[in-house]
Parts: structure tokens; sequence; C-alpha cells
């Protein structure tokens, strides 16, 4: 039951989504048929044909914000007779939240403070105002350092941004993203979706590698490239901490059972010598690596030997460190009953 | 899937339902087709099967969702299912001996709430920042932009578990392997400096699999320089788990430099309820350095390298990539990586064309190894795609490739995908 309702509700979600979704296919707005710069010559008032405009507190949706007057008086001083103007709606939304009404003041009512251009008769796309007529008055530094573009920018993901200054994504950025997001999460996401950090991050739960899934990037950095097999053991010794970011204990072994290299597994062959003499040396060393087959918890084959009474598996210095430890705690608890 | 979370994830959507009208929605979805070999080392000799997964993967996410409750509104879906048309194959991660397989990567809602100040997502979600590591988690978080630069982020949740199998244990492939984990984040930020601590606590059946708490710094002086620290100290186990510092600088728009050094101690990346990590005094440290430079507007070189310390030992990098034009890029690469247990000298070729509606790649690889991998001393592998739009928004990739590595005397492997993006212009990706 619960299951048909999931999917009902997510086939209803993509219905409307895709039915009515707007997209970047959508068609481009009508050209602008106004003339601006006759009338801003002629020293008419902006607030002629943008009536209201003192009052708007947000950019409308898909009209463009202008009411010509229907008999005007102004128009009749030069035109004879008046022409008939059908300005046509907007086929976009604009992607800015602006209050007008908020920023007229400030200005003293002078619209040419952020208008410096204004499109003409003919002119495809709107000539807004560029960024810096805001950050001209208002830093925003604040604001940037949050991450907080959406009080201003609806929305910026639908945009392929060429990233700047410290967002390029240069130099060793594969390795010093995770230093980034570390204190920027908030300000990644605004240009990315998690369905991107999840391309690579979700690997518990991933189909594929993404060489596989994506053959043709060849560009791009990913990190399992190629034949990883064969090299993943070289820099799982170089970097253990590195697969454990991602990976936890049953990853590795579903893959070692799958191939026999796991204990318990019929057929199985072990990756290193039997007995095997140096496993101290090589436990002190790499862990990691020995957690891929044997991190069973209480059923794990160190603890044949290494129980309380048995050899000593400490380091120097382990003892040191927790002489005061709980020794209730779980992991402890497997030897020191 | 829990029935509490199908319900919950069910309701969500269909709220959302009402008003994605309004949506700007980005989806992708792909069938992807491959077969290639698989070897199976549980007979003697080993045998070479033939697995044929099909794939299905959906990402959607609907953002500006208008809603009653909340100012902007987004749901976020990432999923696959997938049924194997020849032997049982390795399910990336999760060994099921079945012959169908799915998962769900993300399934969240995030809801803004005044003015952006507050962030909340439910569902099943990344969460990142601080000492959380990407963590992928089943649960709920909350961003608290307070003012004069505060910021207060909390999350709390069950870590996501491979095909929604049990949680946690030491058969978790969830890295933090707990059936429980919460943490946040708080910190100050301002346009040169951003300040914070987090901490992440995990719990596996009752008892603390993970105590971590953390701080991280980034310092922006200068337009050319960041400077990010982060140190990451496990309580549990009284040790710094991982220390990390950079500096990015960028003398000029077209060169750009990054110096690092990280300290890591892997055992304390275990379960402390794992009974491993009490054997191990070993640490890895590294200090490298990276050029990316744009010679000129066709050609860009990366060099990078690094120096191990624990036991001596390097690792460098070097590409140059050159894109004549628009259509197309040529690149070589070479990485050496010289450990003690073993190393490599990895050399590829990689070059990408388009030929009006198609696209071409090509990628070689060879291997060669320091010291043998299943007695062999070489790996090679090459493939190469052709991508072709069908349709608006519907492109079809075929692939192909063909290798001998240590593991296969020979191997050929194929791939067929059709992908439809609904979008032109989607969010930034490589």
């Amino acid at each position: 039951m619960t299951r048909r309702l999931l999917l009902a509700a997510v086939l209803v979600a993509a219905a409307g989504c895709s039915a009515k979704g707007k997209t970047a296919q959508a068609p481009q707005s009508p050209p602008y048929v106004f003339p601006h710069s006759v009338h801003v010559d002629a020293e008419v008032a902006c607030t002629n044909c943008h009536a209201g405009i003192d009052k708007s507190t947000a950019l409308p949706a898909t009209v463009r914000d202008v009411k010509l007057p229907a008999k005007s008086e102004a128009c009749a001083g030069c035109h004879d007779p008046i022409p008939k103007l059908a300005i046509p709606a907007r086929a976009l939304e604009w992607t800015l939240t602006f209050s007008h009404a908020a920023h007229l003041p400030k200005v003293k009512g002078d619209c040419k403070a952020c208008h410096k251009e204004l499109p003409e008769a003919g002119d495809a796309a709107a000539k807004a105002p560029p960024m810096v007529a805001c950050t001209a008055c208002h830093y925003h530094a604040q604001e940037f350092a949050q991450a907080r573009c959406s009080p201003c920018h609806v929305d910026l993901k639908r945009f392929p941004l060429k990233p700047v200054a410290a967002y390029r994504h240069e130099a060793n950025f594969l390795q010093t993203h995770a230093d980034w997001a570390r204190s920027g999460a908030q300000t990644c996401a605004q240009c990315h979706d998690q369905t991107k950090c999840a391309e690579c991050h979700a690997a518990t739960t991933g189909p594929l590698k993404q060489d596989v899934q994506f053959p043709e990037r060849v560009q791009s950095d990913f990190i399992h490239r190629g034949d990883w097999v064969s090299r993943h053991q070289i820099e799982a010794s170089a970097d253990p901490a590195g697969c454990r970011r991602c990976h936890g204990s049953g990853y590795c072994r579903s893959c070692h059972e799958l191939n026999a290299v796991a204990p318990g597994v019929p057929g199985a062959g072990a990756p290193h010598p039997l007995p095997y003499a140096n496993h101290s040396t090589d436990a002190r060393r790499n862990i990691v690596a020995c957690a891929g087959c044997h991190d069973q918890g209480a059923q794990s084959s160190c603890v044949l030997c290494h129980s309380t009474g048995g050899v000593n598996p400490h380091p120097p210095g382990f003892l040191d460190r927790f002489r005061t430890a709980d020794k209730t705690k779980p992991g402890c608890r497997i030897c020191h009953r | 899937m829990r029935p509490r979370l199908r319900f919950a994830l069910a309701a969500a959507t269909a709220v959302l339902a009402s008003g994605a009208g309004r949506a700007e929605v980005e989806v992708t979805d792909t069938v992807l087709f491959r077969a290639g070999p698989q070897a199976r080392y549980t007979t003697s000799p080993p045998t070479t099967d033939t697995v044929a997964p099909i794939y299905e993967l959906l990402t959607l996410s609907a953002r500006n969702v208008q809603t009653g409750f909340a100012e902007r509104v987004e749901l976020v879906v990432s999923a696959f299912g997938a049924a194997n048309l020849g032997t049982n194959p390795w399910w990336n991660g999760y060994l099921n001996s079945g012959t169908f397989s799915g998962d769900l990567s993300l399934a969240f809602v995030k809801g803004e709430f005044g003015k952006g100040a507050v962030v909340a997502r439910l569902g099943r979600m990344m969460v990142a920042g601080g000492t959380s590591r990407m963590l992928q988690l089943d649960g709920a978080s909350l961003l608290w932009r307070a003012p004069a630069g505060l910021s207060l982020s909390l999350f709390g949740g069950a870590p996501v578990s491979a095909r929604f199998d049990a949680r946690g244990g030491p058969y978790d492939a969830n890295p933090v392997s707990g059936d429980v984990a919460a943490g946040g984040r708080l910190a100050w930020s301002h346009p040169a400096i951003e300040v914070g601590a987090s901490t992440l606590v995990a719990w596996d059946n009752g008892s603390t699999s993970r105590e971590e708490v953390a701080g991280d710094l980034r310092l922006s002086p200068l337009r050319w320089l960041d400077v990010l620290a982060t140190g990451t100290y496990a309580l549990d186990r009284s040790q710094w788990a991982e220390i990390s510092g950079s500096a990015v600088l960028r003398p000029s728009t077209a060169v750009s430099v990054s110096l690092d050094y990280r300290h890591t101690i892997p055992s304390l990346f275990l379960s402390s309820q794992s009974i491993l990590w009490v054997f191990s005094d070993g640490y890895r440290e590294e200090l490298g350095a990276n050029v990316r430079w744009n010679a000129t507007r066709v050609v860009t070189v990366e060099l990078g390298g690094a120096k191990l310390f624990y036991e001596d030992g390097f690792r460098a990098l070097l590409r140059c990539t050159l894109r004549p034009d628009r259509l197309g890029a040529i690149g070589v690469e070479g990485s050496w990586l010289d450990a003690p247990d073993n190393g490599y000298g990895f050399g590829r070729l990689f070059a990408s064309r388009r030929f009006g509606a198609l696209t071409a790649t090509l990628d070689l690889q060879a291997m060669h190894f320091d010291q043998q991998v299943n007695r062999q001393d070489w790996s090679y592998l090459g493939s190469a795609s052709l991508g072709l739009p069908i349709a608006k928004g519907l492109t079809a990739t075929l692939a192909g490739a063909a290798g001998s590595t240590p593991w296969y005397e020979n191997r050929f492997d194929v791939l067929a995908k059709l992908t439809w993006q609904n979008f032109t212009a989607p969010e930034v990706r490589p």
C-alpha cells in the first residue's frame, strides 16, 4: 500500500513538474517595442509610463512592468495621433527578487542611478542594471561570505556560470575541495545540487564507477579512473584514510568475498602469506588494509590470539593514552571482558 | 525501505506535487546497458563470467516549488534500479547475488524560511561541512544563518546503508558505520575569515562508534590568496584523526597554485567498536604543491606532486591539455606513485572531438607497476565513445573498452546509454 502511495505521489509530482515546469529551453521573450532613448532625450518622466513603479515590491513574473497612459496629455504634446503600441508579455520570469518601492526613495526617484542603459525597439534582451549597480551601494560582502545569494537571486543553478576567483576550482581542487566544503558547503550549494555531490560521494548507494557511467567525460578528474582494481591496494597503502572517508568495511568485503580473498569464503586465498609472520608490523603500519577482510568485531580472527591473556596487541604508548579510558566500551569489551 | 520512511517520502512528494507547476525542474533519466567480464576466483582455476546489467538512473531536482509552508522548497531525488541479463554481478559495493538491484542516493525535501535565514532538509541527503565528511544520512538537517555572520547547522539521523540493508555493525558499507549519527557546526564568517567548530557523534547498537570534534578555518586576506586549515580530534581515542592545511594562490588569471599538507591517522577512521584500531600506530603525512597554468588560450598545463613522509615516497602528476577550438580537446597525462609496498607509473592519452552533431572520445591508458600485481608488470586499457543527440534533450552514447590487465588477460566491455535531460543550461557540471 505504502509503496503504491509512494509511486503515485512521485508520478504525480513528476507529471506536474514536467508538464508545467519551466526550463532553460523556454522561448525567448519577444523584442522590445518602445524607443526609450527618444523619450529620455525629450525628458519624458519614466513614471509617465511606468506608473506605480514606486509601489512595486517585486519584479512581476511575466508582464513588463509598464502601464502606458491611455490618453496621455504628455504623449499628445509630441504625438499626433498617439501611436498604438502593444507591450508584449515577457516569456521568461525574472530571476531576481527586487523591490523598486524600497530602492526608489534611496536614489531620490532618479531611475538613472541604476538604469544607465535602456532597451530600444527591437532589442531582444532587457538591459537590466548589472550587478555592479547593486554593489555600488550594497557591498554584500557578508552575504557573499555566507553564500546568501538567494535573497536577491532566485536561483543560480540554472545558469552555467563560470566560477570566479576562489571558486575557479583550479590547481589541486580534486583534493582541496574537501577543505573548501568543510567551511563553505553552503557556498558550494549556491551552484551545485546535491545530485552533483552524490555522483561521487554516494559511494554506499551508487550504482557505477564514474568513468563507466560517463565514458564521454574524458577530461574529468575521476579518482577511480581506469584499471583501479589493479592499483587500489597501492593507493590504499599510501593513503588508507582516503578510502575510509567514503567506504566502510562492508564495501571492501563485498568485493573481497566475491573474489575469494576474504576469510570464510570457500576456496579463498589470502593476499598475504600464511602463516603471516610479519602481520604485526604490517598491522601497525596499515590496519585499514586488514580491515578490508578482518573487521568483524568480536568475530574477527585477531581475537583468537589477542584476547586478554594472549599477546598484547597495543602499540607502545597506547596504554599511557588510555590509562583512564573506559574499558566498558564495546571495542574494549571484546577482549577485556 | 522502512515503512515510516516510505510514508514520509510519499507524503512530502504528494504535498510538493501540488505546487510543482511553477518549479524549476531538472531531470536526467538514463537507461544504461553494459556487458563485460567479471572474474570468479572461488573456483580453481578461476573462471570469467559475462555480466550484463541494465540500469535506469534518475536524478530530479525541482526547485522553487511553491508551497504555503516555506519560501523556497526544493525536492531532490537520485536513484537507480537495475536488472541483470547475464550471471549475477557484484552490485558496486553490495554482494546480494541477486538478479535485481536498486538504491536511493538522495531523496530529500528542502525548505527555506525567513528569507533564507533558515534552511531545513528532510529525507536522504548528503551532509557536508565541518567533520561530517559528506555523510550520507537518512534524517534531518537544519541551518540557521544568524545575524552578525554567525551560523549554526545541526543534523541527525541514520547513516545510509547499502540497498536498505541493516545499518551499523562491521558489515556496514557506510564509512561512519553506525545506526544513529548526529552533529553540527557553529561558524562565524566574515568576507576575509571564517572560523568553524563542529562535531560528529555516531552510535552503533547503543554505544558510541565515533566521537569527533573539529575546527576549520578559512582566511582570504587577499584577492589572490586563500588559506584553509582543518583539524579533527577523535575524542573517544584521544588523538588527532586528521590535520590538513592548504594555501591557494592565484598570482595571475593564468596561474593558480596550491600548497597542501595533510596528516591522518587511518585507524581512527575505523569505528571505535572495531577490534582493529587498537593494533595500529601508523599515520600518513603528505606535503605537496600543485600548479595549473593556462599557458595560452589553447594550452593548459597542470603539474603537481607530494612528498610522503611516514614511509618515504612521493606522488606526482603532469597533465597537458590542448583545446584548439570549441569542438574538442586532446590531452596527455602522466602520474607516478612511489609508496613502500608498491608503486606505479601511469600514462594516459585522451581526446574528445565534435564532428557535427556527433561527439567522439578516446581514452588510452597504460600502467606499469614497480612490483608485479598478480604476476603482471603492466596494465593496458583503451576506450572510445560516440555520442549523438537524437532528439531534443535525448542523447545516445555508445562506448567500448578493451584491455589487458593483471586480472584479465584480455577483456572487452560494451556500454550503450540513452540519456534524457529536460534542460540545456544545467547546473555547473564538468
